[in-house]
Protein backbone atom coordinates (compact mmCIF):
# COMPACT_ATOMS: atom_id res chain seq x y z
CA UNK A 1 0.00 0.00 0.00
CA UNK A 2 1.02 3.60 -0.34
CA UNK A 3 2.88 5.45 2.30
CA UNK A 4 1.25 8.69 3.42
CA UNK A 5 2.04 11.60 1.14
CA UNK A 6 2.81 9.38 -1.83
CA UNK A 7 1.25 10.14 -5.15
CA UNK A 8 -1.71 8.11 -6.33
CA UNK A 9 -1.17 9.30 -9.90
CA UNK A 10 1.99 10.55 -11.55
CA UNK A 11 1.88 11.79 -15.11
CA UNK A 12 5.21 12.55 -16.74
CA UNK A 13 5.81 14.18 -20.10
CA UNK A 14 2.62 12.78 -21.53
CA UNK A 15 2.23 13.30 -25.26
CA UNK A 16 -0.54 11.92 -27.44
CA UNK A 17 -0.58 12.30 -31.20
CA UNK A 18 -3.20 11.15 -33.65
CA UNK A 19 -1.42 11.30 -36.97
CA UNK A 20 -0.57 14.97 -37.38
CA UNK A 21 -2.95 16.12 -34.67
CA UNK A 22 -1.39 16.45 -31.25
CA UNK A 23 -3.91 16.09 -28.44
CA UNK A 24 -1.48 16.35 -25.51
CA UNK A 25 1.71 18.40 -25.48
CA UNK A 26 3.65 17.04 -22.53
CA UNK A 27 1.43 16.82 -19.46
CA UNK A 28 3.01 16.60 -16.02
CA UNK A 29 0.73 16.05 -13.08
CA UNK A 30 0.76 14.63 -9.56
CA UNK A 31 -2.34 13.60 -7.70
CA UNK A 32 -1.64 12.97 -4.02
CA UNK A 33 -2.97 9.84 -2.37
CA UNK A 34 -6.15 10.60 -0.48
CA UNK A 35 -6.99 13.90 -2.14
CA UNK A 36 -9.82 14.87 -4.41
CA UNK A 37 -8.31 16.35 -7.51
CA UNK A 38 -10.41 18.26 -10.01
CA UNK A 39 -9.26 18.21 -13.59
CA UNK A 40 -10.69 21.24 -15.26
CA UNK A 41 -10.74 22.51 -18.78
CA UNK A 42 -12.96 23.35 -21.70
CA UNK A 43 -14.29 20.63 -24.00
CA UNK A 44 -11.57 19.23 -26.20
CA UNK A 45 -8.80 20.35 -23.84
CA UNK A 46 -7.53 16.79 -23.37
CA UNK A 47 -9.09 15.80 -20.04
CA UNK A 48 -10.65 12.61 -21.33
CA UNK A 49 -7.52 11.73 -23.30
CA UNK A 50 -5.42 11.88 -20.13
CA UNK A 51 -7.99 9.78 -18.28
CA UNK A 52 -8.12 7.16 -21.03
CA UNK A 53 -4.33 6.87 -21.10
CA UNK A 54 -4.35 6.46 -17.33
CA UNK A 55 -6.83 3.59 -17.85
CA UNK A 56 -4.73 2.06 -20.65
CA UNK A 57 -7.56 2.45 -23.14
CA UNK A 58 -5.26 4.71 -25.14
CA UNK A 59 -1.51 4.36 -25.40
CA UNK A 60 0.75 7.37 -24.92
CA UNK A 61 2.92 8.55 -27.81
CA UNK A 62 5.51 9.70 -25.28
CA UNK A 63 5.77 9.88 -21.52
CA UNK A 64 4.24 7.67 -18.89
CA UNK A 65 1.58 7.43 -16.25
CA UNK A 66 2.05 5.68 -12.94
CA UNK A 67 -0.87 4.80 -10.70
CA UNK A 68 0.00 3.71 -7.15
CA UNK A 69 3.55 3.51 -8.47
CA UNK A 70 2.50 0.97 -11.10
CA UNK A 71 3.01 1.51 -14.80
CA UNK A 72 -0.24 2.09 -16.67
CA UNK A 73 0.90 -0.10 -19.54
CA UNK A 74 2.63 -2.96 -17.76
CA UNK A 75 0.53 -3.34 -14.61
CA UNK A 76 -2.88 -2.56 -16.04
CA UNK A 77 -4.75 -5.34 -14.28
CA UNK A 78 -3.37 -4.51 -10.85
CA UNK A 79 -4.29 -0.87 -11.37
CA UNK A 80 -7.77 -1.70 -12.65
CA UNK A 81 -8.44 -3.91 -9.64
CA UNK A 82 -7.96 -0.86 -7.42
CA UNK A 83 -9.94 1.72 -9.31
CA UNK A 84 -13.49 2.58 -10.14
CA UNK A 85 -14.27 4.52 -13.29
CA UNK A 86 -17.27 6.49 -14.47
CA UNK A 87 -16.86 7.34 -18.17
CA UNK A 88 -17.94 10.77 -19.33
CA UNK A 89 -20.03 9.34 -22.10
CA UNK A 90 -21.36 6.26 -20.35
CA UNK A 91 -22.80 3.45 -22.47
CA UNK A 92 -24.07 0.20 -21.02
CA UNK A 93 -25.34 -3.01 -22.56
CA UNK A 94 -28.82 -1.99 -23.66
CA UNK A 95 -30.51 -5.36 -23.43
CA UNK A 96 -29.28 -6.19 -19.97
CA UNK A 97 -31.02 -5.07 -16.80
CA UNK A 98 -29.26 -2.84 -14.32
CA UNK A 99 -28.80 -5.86 -12.11
CA UNK A 100 -27.32 -7.91 -14.99
CA UNK A 101 -24.83 -5.16 -15.75
CA UNK A 102 -23.77 -4.71 -12.14
CA UNK A 103 -23.51 -8.42 -11.42
CA UNK A 104 -21.53 -8.93 -14.60
CA UNK A 105 -19.08 -6.16 -13.71
CA UNK A 106 -18.79 -7.44 -10.14
CA UNK A 107 -17.97 -10.87 -11.58
CA UNK A 108 -15.32 -9.30 -13.78
CA UNK A 109 -13.83 -7.99 -10.53
CA UNK A 110 -13.83 -11.46 -9.01
CA UNK A 111 -17.06 -10.74 -7.14
CA UNK A 112 -15.80 -7.59 -5.43
CA UNK A 113 -18.63 -5.25 -4.49
CA UNK A 114 -21.52 -7.57 -5.38
CA UNK A 115 -22.95 -7.25 -1.89
CA UNK A 116 -23.13 -3.47 -2.17
CA UNK A 117 -25.23 -3.42 -5.35
CA UNK A 118 -28.54 -3.51 -3.51
CA UNK A 119 -27.74 -0.96 -0.81
CA UNK A 120 -26.29 1.49 -3.34
CA UNK A 121 -29.27 1.07 -5.67
CA UNK A 122 -31.54 1.77 -2.75
CA UNK A 123 -29.56 4.80 -1.72
CA UNK A 124 -29.69 6.21 -5.26
CA UNK A 125 -33.31 5.17 -5.67
CA UNK A 126 -32.62 3.00 -8.73
CA UNK A 127 -34.79 0.10 -9.88
CA UNK A 128 -32.46 -2.74 -10.85
CA UNK A 129 -34.87 -4.91 -12.80
CA UNK A 130 -35.36 -2.56 -15.73
CA UNK A 131 -33.43 -3.02 -18.93
CA UNK A 132 -30.84 -0.36 -19.60
CA UNK A 133 -32.63 0.79 -22.74
CA UNK A 134 -35.71 1.55 -20.66
CA UNK A 135 -33.79 3.76 -18.24
CA UNK A 136 -33.51 7.53 -18.38
CA UNK A 137 -30.11 9.12 -18.79
CA UNK A 138 -30.00 9.92 -15.09
CA UNK A 139 -30.80 6.36 -14.09
CA UNK A 140 -28.13 4.98 -16.42
CA UNK A 141 -25.66 7.32 -14.78
CA UNK A 142 -26.66 5.81 -11.44
CA UNK A 143 -25.77 2.35 -12.73
CA UNK A 144 -22.44 3.84 -13.82
CA UNK A 145 -21.87 5.29 -10.36
CA UNK A 146 -22.74 2.06 -8.54
CA UNK A 147 -20.30 0.01 -10.59
CA UNK A 148 -17.54 2.51 -9.85
CA UNK A 149 -18.18 2.73 -6.10
CA UNK A 150 -19.39 -0.76 -5.19
CA UNK A 151 -16.01 -2.36 -4.62
CA UNK A 152 -14.72 0.58 -2.56
CA UNK A 153 -11.72 1.23 -4.79
CA UNK A 154 -8.58 3.08 -3.72
CA UNK A 155 -8.91 5.39 -6.70
CA UNK A 156 -12.04 6.81 -8.26
CA UNK A 157 -11.72 8.20 -11.75
CA UNK A 158 -14.81 10.19 -12.59
CA UNK A 159 -15.14 11.84 -15.98
CA UNK A 160 -17.80 14.54 -15.54
CA UNK A 161 -19.54 12.57 -12.77
CA UNK A 162 -22.64 14.65 -12.22
CA UNK A 163 -23.51 15.77 -15.72
CA UNK A 164 -27.09 14.80 -16.48
CA UNK A 165 -28.00 14.12 -12.86
CA UNK A 166 -30.75 15.92 -11.02
CA UNK A 167 -29.68 18.00 -8.01
CA UNK A 168 -30.85 15.41 -5.49
CA UNK A 169 -28.70 12.68 -7.00
CA UNK A 170 -25.86 15.14 -7.48
CA UNK A 171 -25.97 15.72 -3.77
CA UNK A 172 -25.85 11.98 -3.16
CA UNK A 173 -22.82 11.69 -5.44
CA UNK A 174 -21.03 14.39 -3.49
CA UNK A 175 -21.77 12.45 -0.31
CA UNK A 176 -20.41 9.24 -1.84
CA UNK A 177 -17.25 11.04 -2.92
CA UNK A 178 -16.87 12.49 0.59
CA UNK A 179 -17.26 9.04 2.12
CA UNK A 180 -14.64 7.70 -0.30
CA UNK A 181 -12.07 10.35 0.57
CA UNK A 182 -12.84 9.87 4.26
CA UNK A 183 -11.85 6.23 4.07
CA UNK A 184 -8.65 7.33 2.32
CA UNK A 185 -9.49 6.87 -1.34
CA UNK A 186 -8.17 9.20 -3.98
CA UNK A 187 -10.62 10.90 -6.31
CA UNK A 188 -9.57 12.14 -9.72
CA UNK A 189 -12.40 13.80 -11.55
CA UNK A 190 -12.86 15.99 -14.54
CA UNK A 191 -15.47 18.64 -14.73
CA UNK A 192 -16.55 21.87 -16.18
CA UNK A 193 -19.16 22.49 -13.55
CA UNK A 194 -17.77 24.97 -11.10
CA UNK A 195 -20.06 24.11 -8.22
CA UNK A 196 -18.89 20.52 -8.54
CA UNK A 197 -15.26 21.56 -8.40
CA UNK A 198 -15.71 23.87 -5.44
CA UNK A 199 -17.72 21.23 -3.62
CA UNK A 200 -15.42 18.24 -4.17
CA UNK A 201 -11.89 19.26 -5.02
CA UNK A 202 -8.97 19.84 -2.67
CA UNK A 203 -6.80 20.83 -5.59
CA UNK A 204 -7.50 21.55 -9.20
CA UNK A 205 -5.46 21.32 -12.36
CA UNK A 206 -6.37 23.40 -15.34
CA UNK A 207 -5.76 22.00 -18.79
CA UNK A 208 -6.21 23.74 -22.10
CA UNK A 209 -5.33 22.64 -25.60
CA UNK A 210 -3.35 19.70 -24.29
CA UNK A 211 -1.21 21.70 -21.88
CA UNK A 212 -1.44 22.13 -18.12
CA UNK A 213 -2.00 25.77 -17.27
CA UNK A 214 -1.73 25.58 -13.54
CA UNK A 215 -2.26 23.35 -10.52
CA UNK A 216 -3.35 24.89 -7.26
CA UNK A 217 -5.69 24.53 -4.33
CA UNK A 218 -9.15 25.94 -4.75
CA UNK A 219 -8.33 28.54 -2.12
CA UNK A 220 -5.04 29.34 -3.84
CA UNK A 221 -6.77 29.89 -7.13
CA UNK A 222 -9.26 32.18 -5.52
CA UNK A 223 -6.46 34.12 -3.91
CA UNK A 224 -5.02 34.67 -7.36
CA UNK A 225 -8.37 35.64 -8.72
CA UNK A 226 -9.32 39.10 -9.83
CA UNK A 227 -11.31 40.57 -6.94
CA UNK A 228 -13.92 43.16 -7.36
CA UNK A 229 -13.57 45.91 -4.77
CA UNK A 230 -16.25 48.46 -4.09
CA UNK A 231 -15.54 51.35 -1.69
CA UNK A 232 -17.85 54.18 -0.66
CA UNK A 233 -16.47 57.21 1.09
CA UNK A 234 -17.91 59.70 3.52
CA UNK A 235 -16.79 62.58 1.29
CA UNK A 236 -15.61 62.99 -2.32
CA UNK A 237 -12.11 61.61 -2.91
CA UNK A 238 -9.39 61.57 -5.53
CA UNK A 239 -9.08 57.97 -6.85
CA UNK A 240 -5.46 58.52 -8.00
CA UNK A 241 -3.78 56.64 -5.08
CA UNK A 242 -5.94 53.60 -5.81
CA UNK A 243 -5.34 53.73 -9.55
CA UNK A 244 -1.63 53.80 -8.85
CA UNK A 245 -1.68 50.48 -6.96
CA UNK A 246 -0.11 47.43 -8.54
CA UNK A 247 -2.83 45.08 -9.67
CA UNK A 248 -5.57 47.65 -9.82
CA UNK A 249 -7.60 47.87 -12.98
CA UNK A 250 -10.85 48.93 -14.47
CA UNK A 251 -11.23 51.78 -12.00
CA UNK A 252 -14.57 53.55 -12.07
CA UNK A 253 -14.81 56.57 -9.87
CA UNK A 254 -17.84 58.57 -8.76
CA UNK A 255 -17.35 61.44 -6.34
CA UNK A 256 -18.11 59.34 -3.24
CA UNK A 257 -17.44 55.89 -4.60
CA UNK A 258 -14.70 53.87 -6.34
CA UNK A 259 -15.10 50.48 -7.97
CA UNK A 260 -12.10 48.55 -9.24
CA UNK A 261 -10.78 45.07 -9.90
CA UNK A 262 -7.74 44.06 -7.96
CA UNK A 263 -5.20 41.26 -8.33
CA UNK A 264 -2.38 42.73 -6.22
CA UNK A 265 -1.46 42.44 -2.53
CA UNK A 266 -4.48 43.05 -0.34
CA UNK A 267 -2.28 44.69 2.30
CA UNK A 268 -1.24 47.43 -0.12
CA UNK A 269 -4.82 48.17 -1.00
CA UNK A 270 -5.77 48.42 2.65
CA UNK A 271 -2.79 50.63 3.42
CA UNK A 272 -3.88 52.99 0.65
CA UNK A 273 -7.46 52.98 1.87
CA UNK A 274 -6.34 53.72 5.42
CA UNK A 275 -5.39 57.22 4.25
CA UNK A 276 -8.89 57.79 2.90
CA UNK A 277 -12.32 58.45 4.48
CA UNK A 278 -13.73 54.98 3.92
CA UNK A 279 -17.36 54.41 4.79
CA UNK A 280 -18.04 50.91 3.41
CA UNK A 281 -15.65 48.42 1.82
CA UNK A 282 -17.04 45.36 0.06
CA UNK A 283 -15.22 42.70 -1.89
CA UNK A 284 -17.32 39.68 -2.78
CA UNK A 285 -15.83 36.19 -2.61
CA UNK A 286 -14.51 35.56 -6.13
CA UNK A 287 -16.05 32.50 -7.67
CA UNK A 288 -14.03 30.03 -9.64
CA UNK A 289 -15.80 31.02 -12.78
CA UNK A 290 -13.92 34.30 -12.77
CA UNK A 291 -10.67 32.48 -12.15
CA UNK A 292 -11.30 30.15 -15.05
CA UNK A 293 -12.43 32.89 -17.35
CA UNK A 294 -9.31 34.81 -16.43
CA UNK A 295 -7.10 31.82 -17.15
CA UNK A 296 -8.93 30.56 -20.21
CA UNK A 297 -9.22 34.04 -21.61
CA UNK A 298 -5.57 34.82 -21.05
CA UNK A 299 -4.26 33.32 -24.25
CA UNK A 300 -3.10 30.16 -22.57
CA UNK A 301 -0.34 31.47 -20.29
CA UNK A 302 -0.59 30.69 -16.62
CA UNK A 303 -1.64 33.57 -14.39
CA UNK B 1 -23.82 -16.87 -17.49
CA UNK B 2 -22.57 -13.40 -16.77
CA UNK B 3 -19.43 -14.71 -15.15
CA UNK B 4 -17.04 -13.36 -17.77
CA UNK B 5 -16.86 -11.59 -21.13
CA UNK B 6 -17.42 -14.79 -23.08
CA UNK B 7 -20.41 -15.70 -20.94
CA UNK B 8 -21.87 -12.27 -21.53
CA UNK B 9 -21.66 -12.87 -25.29
CA UNK B 10 -23.54 -16.16 -24.92
CA UNK B 11 -26.11 -14.40 -22.75
CA UNK B 12 -26.64 -11.71 -25.39
CA UNK B 13 -26.71 -14.19 -28.27
CA UNK B 14 -29.18 -16.70 -26.85
CA UNK B 15 -32.13 -15.28 -28.75
CA UNK B 16 -30.35 -14.74 -32.09
CA UNK B 17 -29.06 -18.33 -31.84
CA UNK B 18 -32.63 -19.52 -31.58
CA UNK B 19 -33.52 -17.75 -34.85
CA UNK B 20 -30.46 -19.06 -36.66
CA UNK B 21 -31.29 -22.56 -35.42
CA UNK B 22 -34.87 -22.32 -36.64
CA UNK B 23 -33.53 -21.20 -40.01
CA UNK B 24 -31.21 -24.18 -40.28
CA UNK B 25 -33.91 -26.62 -39.22
CA UNK B 26 -36.37 -25.20 -41.74
CA UNK B 27 -33.79 -25.31 -44.52
CA UNK B 28 -32.78 -28.88 -43.75
CA UNK B 29 -36.38 -30.09 -43.53
CA UNK B 30 -37.25 -28.58 -46.92
CA UNK B 31 -34.23 -30.25 -48.50
CA UNK B 32 -34.84 -33.73 -47.06
CA UNK B 33 -38.56 -33.51 -47.79
CA UNK B 34 -37.81 -33.01 -51.49
CA UNK B 35 -35.44 -35.95 -51.62
CA UNK B 36 -38.05 -38.70 -52.21
CA UNK B 37 -39.21 -36.89 -55.36
CA UNK B 38 -35.71 -36.76 -56.88
CA UNK B 39 -34.22 -40.08 -55.82
CA UNK B 40 -35.82 -42.04 -58.61
CA UNK B 41 -35.65 -39.29 -61.12
CA UNK B 42 -32.55 -39.13 -63.27
CA UNK B 43 -33.76 -36.10 -65.22
CA UNK B 44 -32.28 -33.50 -62.89
CA UNK B 45 -28.86 -35.10 -63.04
CA UNK B 46 -29.17 -35.39 -66.82
CA UNK B 47 -30.18 -31.76 -67.05
CA UNK B 48 -27.27 -30.62 -64.92
CA UNK B 49 -24.84 -32.67 -66.95
CA UNK B 50 -26.04 -30.92 -70.06
CA UNK B 51 -24.94 -27.58 -68.60
CA UNK B 52 -21.44 -26.15 -69.08
CA UNK B 53 -19.00 -27.29 -66.41
CA UNK B 54 -18.72 -23.79 -64.98
CA UNK B 55 -22.44 -23.75 -64.28
CA UNK B 56 -22.22 -27.19 -62.72
CA UNK B 57 -19.32 -26.01 -60.58
CA UNK B 58 -21.52 -23.44 -58.88
CA UNK B 59 -24.42 -25.85 -58.40
CA UNK B 60 -22.76 -28.28 -56.07
CA UNK B 61 -19.95 -29.69 -58.17
CA UNK B 62 -19.11 -31.08 -61.56
CA UNK B 63 -20.68 -34.43 -62.39
CA UNK B 64 -22.63 -34.69 -59.16
CA UNK B 65 -25.34 -37.34 -58.83
CA UNK B 66 -28.44 -35.55 -57.58
CA UNK B 67 -30.33 -38.74 -56.95
CA UNK B 68 -27.86 -39.99 -54.34
CA UNK B 69 -28.39 -38.86 -50.74
CA UNK B 70 -24.87 -37.34 -50.57
CA UNK B 71 -25.21 -35.64 -53.94
CA UNK B 72 -28.54 -34.17 -52.96
CA UNK B 73 -27.24 -32.96 -49.56
CA UNK B 74 -24.18 -31.40 -51.19
CA UNK B 75 -25.98 -29.76 -54.07
CA UNK B 76 -28.75 -28.37 -51.89
CA UNK B 77 -26.85 -27.49 -48.73
CA UNK B 78 -23.20 -28.25 -48.12
CA UNK B 79 -21.94 -26.69 -51.34
CA UNK B 80 -23.85 -23.42 -51.04
CA UNK B 81 -26.54 -22.54 -48.50
CA UNK B 82 -24.82 -24.33 -45.61
CA UNK B 83 -21.50 -22.52 -45.81
CA UNK B 84 -23.36 -19.28 -46.50
CA UNK B 85 -25.28 -19.65 -43.24
CA UNK B 86 -22.28 -20.65 -41.16
CA UNK B 87 -20.01 -17.99 -42.64
CA UNK B 88 -22.64 -15.29 -42.27
CA UNK B 89 -23.28 -16.23 -38.66
CA UNK B 90 -19.55 -16.51 -37.97
CA UNK B 91 -18.69 -13.19 -39.57
CA UNK B 92 -21.44 -11.38 -37.67
CA UNK B 93 -20.20 -12.86 -34.40
CA UNK B 94 -16.50 -12.37 -35.17
CA UNK B 95 -16.80 -8.79 -36.38
CA UNK B 96 -19.05 -7.93 -33.44
CA UNK B 97 -17.11 -9.68 -30.67
CA UNK B 98 -14.86 -6.72 -29.95
CA UNK B 99 -16.13 -4.39 -32.68
CA UNK B 100 -19.58 -3.98 -31.23
CA UNK B 101 -18.27 -3.25 -27.74
CA UNK B 102 -16.09 -0.54 -29.24
CA UNK B 103 -18.67 0.80 -31.62
CA UNK B 104 -21.29 1.18 -28.91
CA UNK B 105 -18.85 2.48 -26.33
CA UNK B 106 -19.31 -0.38 -23.86
CA UNK B 107 -15.65 -1.29 -24.36
CA UNK B 108 -14.83 1.61 -22.09
CA UNK B 109 -16.21 -0.21 -19.05
CA UNK B 110 -15.41 -3.73 -20.20
CA UNK B 111 -11.73 -2.94 -20.73
CA UNK B 112 -11.26 -1.07 -17.47
CA UNK B 113 -12.10 -4.17 -15.47
CA UNK B 114 -9.14 -6.06 -14.00
CA UNK B 115 -9.08 -8.57 -16.84
CA UNK B 116 -6.40 -8.51 -19.52
CA UNK B 117 -7.42 -7.50 -23.01
CA UNK B 118 -6.02 -10.72 -24.39
CA UNK B 119 -8.19 -12.73 -22.13
CA UNK B 120 -11.28 -10.84 -23.22
CA UNK B 121 -10.48 -11.49 -26.89
CA UNK B 122 -9.89 -15.19 -26.21
CA UNK B 123 -13.09 -15.53 -24.18
CA UNK B 124 -15.04 -13.84 -26.94
CA UNK B 125 -13.51 -16.16 -29.53
CA UNK B 126 -14.41 -19.18 -27.39
CA UNK B 127 -17.94 -17.80 -27.17
CA UNK B 128 -18.38 -17.59 -30.94
CA UNK B 129 -16.92 -21.05 -31.38
CA UNK B 130 -19.43 -22.32 -28.82
CA UNK B 131 -22.29 -20.61 -30.67
CA UNK B 132 -21.16 -22.08 -33.98
CA UNK B 133 -20.93 -25.51 -32.35
CA UNK B 134 -24.48 -25.08 -31.09
CA UNK B 135 -25.69 -24.23 -34.59
CA UNK B 136 -23.68 -27.15 -35.99
CA UNK B 137 -25.31 -29.46 -33.49
CA UNK B 138 -28.71 -28.26 -34.65
CA UNK B 139 -27.65 -29.02 -38.22
CA UNK B 140 -26.39 -32.46 -37.25
CA UNK B 141 -29.51 -33.47 -35.36
CA UNK B 142 -31.99 -32.05 -37.85
CA UNK B 143 -30.24 -33.53 -40.89
CA UNK B 144 -29.67 -36.93 -39.29
CA UNK B 145 -33.26 -37.39 -38.17
CA UNK B 146 -34.78 -35.48 -41.06
CA UNK B 147 -32.95 -37.68 -43.56
CA UNK B 148 -34.09 -40.83 -41.79
CA UNK B 149 -37.68 -39.67 -41.85
CA UNK B 150 -37.52 -39.33 -45.65
CA UNK B 151 -35.49 -42.45 -46.41
CA UNK B 152 -32.44 -40.46 -47.33
CA UNK B 153 -29.59 -42.72 -46.34
CA UNK B 154 -26.81 -40.74 -44.78
CA UNK B 155 -24.34 -42.23 -42.30
CA UNK B 156 -24.41 -40.63 -38.85
CA UNK B 157 -20.62 -40.28 -38.90
CA UNK B 158 -20.73 -38.59 -42.28
CA UNK B 159 -23.40 -36.14 -41.20
CA UNK B 160 -21.34 -35.41 -38.11
CA UNK B 161 -18.23 -34.83 -40.22
CA UNK B 162 -20.08 -32.47 -42.56
CA UNK B 163 -21.54 -30.58 -39.58
CA UNK B 164 -18.14 -30.24 -37.94
CA UNK B 165 -16.67 -28.98 -41.21
CA UNK B 166 -19.49 -26.39 -41.39
CA UNK B 167 -18.72 -25.25 -37.85
CA UNK B 168 -15.03 -24.93 -38.64
CA UNK B 169 -15.59 -23.05 -41.87
CA UNK B 170 -17.75 -20.59 -39.92
CA UNK B 171 -15.12 -20.39 -37.18
CA UNK B 172 -12.37 -19.66 -39.71
CA UNK B 173 -14.22 -16.67 -41.13
CA UNK B 174 -15.39 -15.57 -37.67
CA UNK B 175 -11.74 -15.46 -36.60
CA UNK B 176 -10.80 -13.60 -39.74
CA UNK B 177 -13.47 -10.98 -38.99
CA UNK B 178 -12.27 -10.81 -35.37
CA UNK B 179 -8.66 -10.32 -36.46
CA UNK B 180 -9.63 -7.57 -38.92
CA UNK B 181 -11.70 -5.74 -36.31
CA UNK B 182 -8.85 -6.10 -33.82
CA UNK B 183 -6.48 -4.62 -36.39
CA UNK B 184 -8.61 -1.84 -37.81
CA UNK B 185 -11.14 -0.97 -35.13
CA UNK B 186 -14.92 -0.91 -35.16
CA UNK B 187 -15.19 1.19 -38.28
CA UNK B 188 -12.70 -0.94 -40.20
CA UNK B 189 -15.42 -2.83 -42.09
CA UNK B 190 -14.36 -6.19 -40.68
CA UNK B 191 -17.63 -7.85 -41.70
CA UNK B 192 -17.55 -6.52 -45.26
CA UNK B 193 -13.91 -7.45 -45.82
CA UNK B 194 -14.42 -10.94 -44.39
CA UNK B 195 -17.51 -11.40 -46.53
CA UNK B 196 -15.56 -10.39 -49.63
CA UNK B 197 -12.76 -12.80 -48.76
CA UNK B 198 -15.31 -15.59 -48.22
CA UNK B 199 -16.92 -14.89 -51.58
CA UNK B 200 -13.55 -14.89 -53.36
CA UNK B 201 -12.64 -18.17 -51.62
CA UNK B 202 -15.88 -19.72 -52.78
CA UNK B 203 -15.31 -18.63 -56.39
CA UNK B 204 -11.73 -19.85 -56.29
CA UNK B 205 -12.66 -23.28 -55.01
CA UNK B 206 -15.71 -23.67 -57.23
CA UNK B 207 -13.87 -22.73 -60.41
CA UNK B 208 -10.80 -24.86 -59.71
CA UNK B 209 -12.27 -28.01 -61.33
CA UNK B 210 -12.89 -26.15 -64.59
CA UNK B 211 -9.90 -23.82 -64.65
CA UNK B 212 -6.73 -25.87 -64.66
CA UNK B 213 -4.44 -23.08 -63.48
CA UNK B 214 -6.39 -22.83 -60.21
CA UNK B 215 -5.62 -26.40 -59.25
CA UNK B 216 -2.81 -25.52 -56.84
CA UNK B 217 -4.13 -22.12 -55.81
CA UNK B 218 -7.43 -23.51 -54.61
CA UNK B 219 -5.70 -24.78 -51.48
CA UNK B 220 -5.55 -21.18 -50.32
CA UNK B 221 -9.32 -21.28 -50.10
CA UNK B 222 -10.85 -22.43 -46.80
CA UNK B 223 -13.60 -23.96 -48.95
CA UNK B 224 -11.10 -26.49 -50.24
CA UNK B 225 -10.35 -27.74 -46.72
CA UNK B 226 -14.03 -27.62 -45.88
CA UNK B 227 -15.40 -29.60 -48.82
CA UNK B 228 -12.68 -31.11 -51.03
CA UNK B 229 -12.89 -34.54 -49.44
CA UNK B 230 -16.70 -34.53 -49.55
CA UNK B 231 -17.32 -35.13 -45.83
CA UNK B 232 -21.02 -35.96 -46.15
CA UNK B 233 -19.98 -38.90 -48.38
CA UNK B 234 -16.58 -39.81 -46.98
CA UNK B 235 -16.72 -38.75 -43.34
CA UNK B 236 -13.84 -37.16 -41.47
CA UNK B 237 -10.57 -36.21 -43.05
CA UNK B 238 -8.51 -35.24 -40.04
CA UNK B 239 -5.95 -33.45 -42.17
CA UNK B 240 -8.55 -31.16 -43.71
CA UNK B 241 -10.27 -30.62 -40.37
CA UNK B 242 -6.90 -29.84 -38.84
CA UNK B 243 -6.18 -27.13 -41.40
CA UNK B 244 -9.40 -25.30 -40.52
CA UNK B 245 -8.73 -25.63 -36.79
CA UNK B 246 -5.21 -24.33 -37.27
CA UNK B 247 -6.42 -21.41 -39.38
CA UNK B 248 -8.93 -20.47 -36.67
CA UNK B 249 -6.29 -20.70 -33.94
CA UNK B 250 -3.77 -18.63 -35.88
CA UNK B 251 -6.32 -15.92 -36.68
CA UNK B 252 -7.48 -15.71 -33.06
CA UNK B 253 -3.87 -15.46 -31.89
CA UNK B 254 -3.31 -12.72 -34.43
CA UNK B 255 -6.43 -10.93 -33.17
CA UNK B 256 -5.18 -11.09 -29.58
CA UNK B 257 -1.81 -9.69 -30.59
CA UNK B 258 -3.26 -6.92 -32.72
CA UNK B 259 -5.84 -5.77 -30.19
CA UNK B 260 -3.29 -5.67 -27.40
CA UNK B 261 -1.23 -3.15 -29.34
CA UNK B 262 -3.68 -0.48 -30.30
CA UNK B 263 -5.82 2.28 -28.84
CA UNK B 264 -9.33 1.27 -27.93
CA UNK B 265 -11.68 3.26 -30.10
CA UNK B 266 -14.61 4.58 -28.19
CA UNK B 267 -16.77 7.46 -29.28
Amino acid sequence: MDAGGANAIEVRGLVKRYGRFQALHGIDLDVHAGEAFGFIGPNGAGKTTVIRILLDLLRPSEGEVRVFGLDSRADTRRIHARLGYVPGDLTLWEKMTGRDVLEFLANMRGGAGAERIEPLAERLNLTLDRRIKELSRGNREKVGLIQAFMHEPDLLVLDEPTSGLDPLVQHEVFAMVDAATERGATVFFSSHYLNEVERIADRVGLIREGRMLTVDTVAGLKRRAKRRVDVTFTEPVDPAPLEALRGAGDVRAAPNRVELTFTGEMAELIAALAEMPVEVLTTPEPDLEEVFLGLYGGGGDAA
Amino acid sequence: MLRNAGGKTLFEQRRPLLWWSLGVVAMVLIIVAYYPSVRNDQSLTDFMESLPEAAQAFSGGVGIDFSSPEGWANSQFFANVGPLIFILYGVILGAGAIGREEDRGTAELLLTMPVARRRIVIEKALAFVALLIALGLVLFVSLLFGARAFDMELGAGDVLAASVQSILLGATFASLALAISCALGPRGHAAAISGAVAFASFILYSLAPVVESLDKVQKASPFYWYQADDPVANGFNLGHTGVLIAATAVLVALAVWLFDRRDVQVA
